[in-house]
């Protein structure tokens, strides 16, 4: 057993002057580069919870809610554009370009899912107050907006689907099936969108 | 010109329209409603049944407020909201439902309810009560919605309301189903995992073991022994039925019983195999009333007596039968069990085990040097926090010290709080008590709330904090303002903003204000219209509530305004109080600097 590492939590002890704007560029960072490793290595072995999570509550508490907010969708953004560029060196053949997109999505659900649980105080308290997307939509809409409806995706999807579509009466195959329910995540449209254009010319 | 009266209901509006958005349904009481032709009689030393049959909303109040039972009978097998129906009086009938009455009207006392009102309109508000009934304390509700978010429970209780409800009620399950909020988007919140299965008739219960063993000395000596290692039990007894069994279990974890008429025997056999005594007595007393009770029922052709149900709040049981006090004993065994360090020596987890007291704690917490027992269930329904750190614990680095303790228990360790806060959070989370809170502690503890996102602590620790507060000086009082804001704790902020409005001048010459005002944002734009425009969201300060000085003006002016035209003079010129006043801040800062 590795021995713990030693850490320590800052407290933001209130004193009648606002959070400095480096104490929360600070606490934004961290939180931040614990989005990155936890989309970098799936077992966030060198993460400490109740750390990030004080970073991010002691954001919010002090009025840096649209802060960490705009930065956390920016980092979020950011691996997800990663991932598209690392989709688009997958072959194009067989089944693995359907094979690689969802075990990168569910890679994303995943990290969308701790993501939330860290900044679960800014999920609960700002985002509501604000009326802005939820972590959990957030997360659905990047990945819609810059994989699957990205330029070189959505085509090379449609065309796998057309492919891979099982015939009418034939059960759909474990990829098929998990590429049906992300679309059916992603929303009505996509979804509709996909299957009428891989079916289209057929 | 703009009214700026109508900007700011009054208290009493505003109340009644909060009603009416708690419970969806318009109950519109008209004035004459409230003020009936005949004088009501004060009855200054009538016990409930009275004050309920002459409309005496005083006397009502301060019984209820004694803790008076609202469900009870008396010898006319009547209680207190029949006799307020029958006479007409709706505001008593209204008090008595929010503090719990029974008007279901598939029950007796219901039923009665519903046959004796005098008008349609009293049992409109019947029927809204019964389709929205007033929120459980804190505990009992986050308990309940931890059992009721097992799968298998939720759906018989799905099933359960269905059926017994019919078609006339579909909506009305579909609202109760509704009601459980995020547990419905079930990527947001996973229920807490159940420890232990029921199957009876072959169909399931889930249930949490501390919950069990907290509420009957039956389930404790089992998990002790003959199922200390079960995951699932199965009972074929044809004494025992499902329905029995998934209710009783229900109100272990809510205090608040429903069964149907004919589960009664059975539950009350239950009961005393559970060794739940009290809760037996008053079923048997039930079993023996409702065999007479038959020929009382109103509309026997369409009530099936099979859809028959009956209903019994935890208030009907003395103090020691009820959820708190079941969750204050486990507590105080956890407490005593609790240790200073050197929790990761095997020698004092020997001891506890030896010592025979067997609290079944499943969870350790670190606190400075202190590690607390406790249970994760109890922890994971109050808390969303501890819910989110105990699902995680794999995930993150926590993972290494798991195991730390010797019997396999999670440990988790919570840096920078104090012991003596933790110990007032957790009976606070145990019995919603808070019974040994110093002043002093309230700023630890509003920090602990909204960190623990277990906001009900809030409000008991603003309660705590109010009187005290009567004394404090001018300077303090900024503090608390201050706090109050950040943690939005309403009541607190209300309150030292009506103190500064109303003894303005005095604050004026307060150093600590002037001070303060600098470090506020500044009150929104200069056009009249500002006190009803709402802020526009993003801007500085806290978003979800209103900008501390704009309310601090509305309130003086509310207390020192001229009428109508001249309100937005009196307005202007207050804005300039308040710039002269931050002038001075600012010098005497400058003067501090040189």
């Amino acid at each position: 057993m590795t021995p713990s590492r030693h850490y320590r939590i800052q407290s933001y002890c209130f004193n009648g002057v606002p959070m400095d704007a480096a104490t929360a560029a600070g606490n934004c960072k961290a939180v931040t580069d614990a989005i990155r490793d936890i989309y970098a290595q799936e077992d966030m072995g060198s993460l400490v919870f109740e750390e990030l999570y004080r970073c991010a509550y002691n954001l919010v508490l002090h009025g840096q809610g649209e802060l960490l907010y705009t930065e956390m969708e920016k980092a979020m953004a950011a691996e997800v554009e990663g991932i598209r560029g690392s989709l688009s060196a997958v072959a194009d053949d067989s089944g693995e370009f359907l094979q690689e997109l969802l075990s990168k999505w569910h890679l994303h659900t995943k990290a969308v899912a701790a993501i939330r649980d860290i900044v679960k105080y800014m999920d609960r308290m700002f985002v509501v107050a604000n009326g802005k997307a939820s972590v959990h939509d957030l997360g659905v809409k990047i990945w819609r907006d810059s994989v699957v409806c990205s330029g070189d995706v959505m085509p090379r999807l449609v065309e796998a689907v057309r492919r891979e579509r099982p015939a009418a009466e034939e059960p759909a195959g474990d990829v098929m099936a998990g590429v049906d329910k992300m679309l059916a995540e992603l929303g009505d449209e996509v979804h509709r969108g996909v299957m009428d254009a891989s079916s289209a010319d057929e | 010109m703009v009214d700026l009266r109508n900007s700011r209901p009054s208290p009493e509006h505003q109340q009644r329209l909060e009603l009416a958005a708690g419970i969806d349904v318009e109950v519109e009481l008209d004035p004459e409603d409230l003020h009936p032709s005949v004088p009501l009689k004060k009855v200054p030393a009538g016990d409930l049944f009275e004050a309920a049959r002459a409309g005496d909303c005083g006397r009502l109040a301060l019984l209820l407020e004694a803790g008076a039972n609202v469900n009870e009978r008396d010898r006319w097998d009547s209680v207190a909201l029949y006799y307020a129906c029958l006479a007409g009086h709706a505001d008593a009938a209204r008090m008595l439902l929010e503090a719990g009455a029974v008007c279901a009207e598939r029950t007796f006392d219901g039923d009665r309810c519903h046959y004796a009102a005098l008008n349609l309109r009293l049992r409109r508000l019947l029927r809204a009560y019964e389709a929205r009934p007033p929120p459980l304390p804190p505990l009992h509700a986050a308990l309940r919605s931890t059992f009721l978010a097992c799968p298998a429970n939720r759906a018989a209780f799905l099933e359960m309301l269905q059926w017994s409800a019919g078609s006339e009620a579909a909506a009305l399950a579909a609202a109760a189903a509704a009601g459980f909020g995020p547990t419905d988007n079930a990527s947001s919140t996973s229920p807490f995992p159940p420890d232990i299965t029921f199957y009876v008739d072959g169909k399931p219960i889930e249930a949490h073991r501390a919950i069990l063993c907290a509420r009957s000395s039956f389930f404790r000596q089992k998990f002790k022994t003959d199922w200390k290692t079960r995951k699932e039990v199965r009972f074929s007894s044809q004494k025992l039925s499902f329905g029995a069994l998934y209710s009783l279990i229900h109100f272990f974890y809510s205090d608040r019983l429903e069964v149907d008429v004919d589960d009664m025997e059975n539950l009350a056999r239950a009961c005393k195999v559970c060794k739940c005594v009290e809760l037996q007595k008053i079923l048997d007393k039930e079993v023996v009333h409702q065999r007479y009770a038959q020929h009382k029922a109103v509309r026997q052709e369409d009530l099936d007596s099979s859809q028959k149900r009956f209903i019994l709040h935890g208030q009907s049981l003395p103090e020691e039968d009820r959820l708190p006090s079941a969750l204050q004993r486990i507590l105080e065994e956890c407490l005593a069990n609790s240790r200073e360090q050197d929790c990761h020596n095997d020698e004092p987890n020997e001891m506890s085990r030896d010592s025979g007291v067997d609290d079944a704690a499943d969870l350790y917490i670190k606190v400075c040097d202190k590690v607390f027992q406790c249970h994760q269930v109890i922890l994971a329904s109050r808390s969303e926090y501890f819910k989110t750190r105990l699902s995680r614990n794999m995930d993150f680095v926590e993972a290494k010290s798991w195991l730390q303790a010797t019997d396999n228990l999670p440990f988790l360790e919570e840096h920078d709080l104090s012991t003596e806060a933790f110990e007032n959070v957790l009976e606070y989370m145990y019995t919603d008590k808070l019974e040994n809170m110093d002043p002093s502690q309230a700023e630890e503890l509003f920090d602990i709330a909204s960190r623990y996102l277990l906001f009900p602590l809030k409000r008991a620790v603003a309660d705590i904090l109010l009187p005290y507060l009567e004394h404090v000086s001018p300077a303090e009082l900024c503090h608390w303002l201050m706090l109050s804001d950040i943690y939005d704790v309403v009541k607190i902020r209300e309150y030292c903003l009506d103190v500064i409005a109303c003894n303005f001048e005095m604050f004026a010459d307060t150093r600590e204000f002037r001070a303060l005002l600098l470090t506020l944002p500044p009150p929104s734009g200069d056009d009249s219209l500002r006190t009803t425009r709402p802020s526009a969201p993003g801007t500085a300060g806290n978003t979800d509530q209103g900008n501390l000085l704009d309310d601090l003006r509305e309130k003086w002016l509310e207390a020192e305004a001229a009428e109508l035209d001249e309100r937005d003079e009196s307005a202007k010129l207050f804005d300039n109080r308040l710039e002269m006043l931050m002038l001075v801040a600012e010098q005497e800062i400058n003067e501090d600097d040189a």
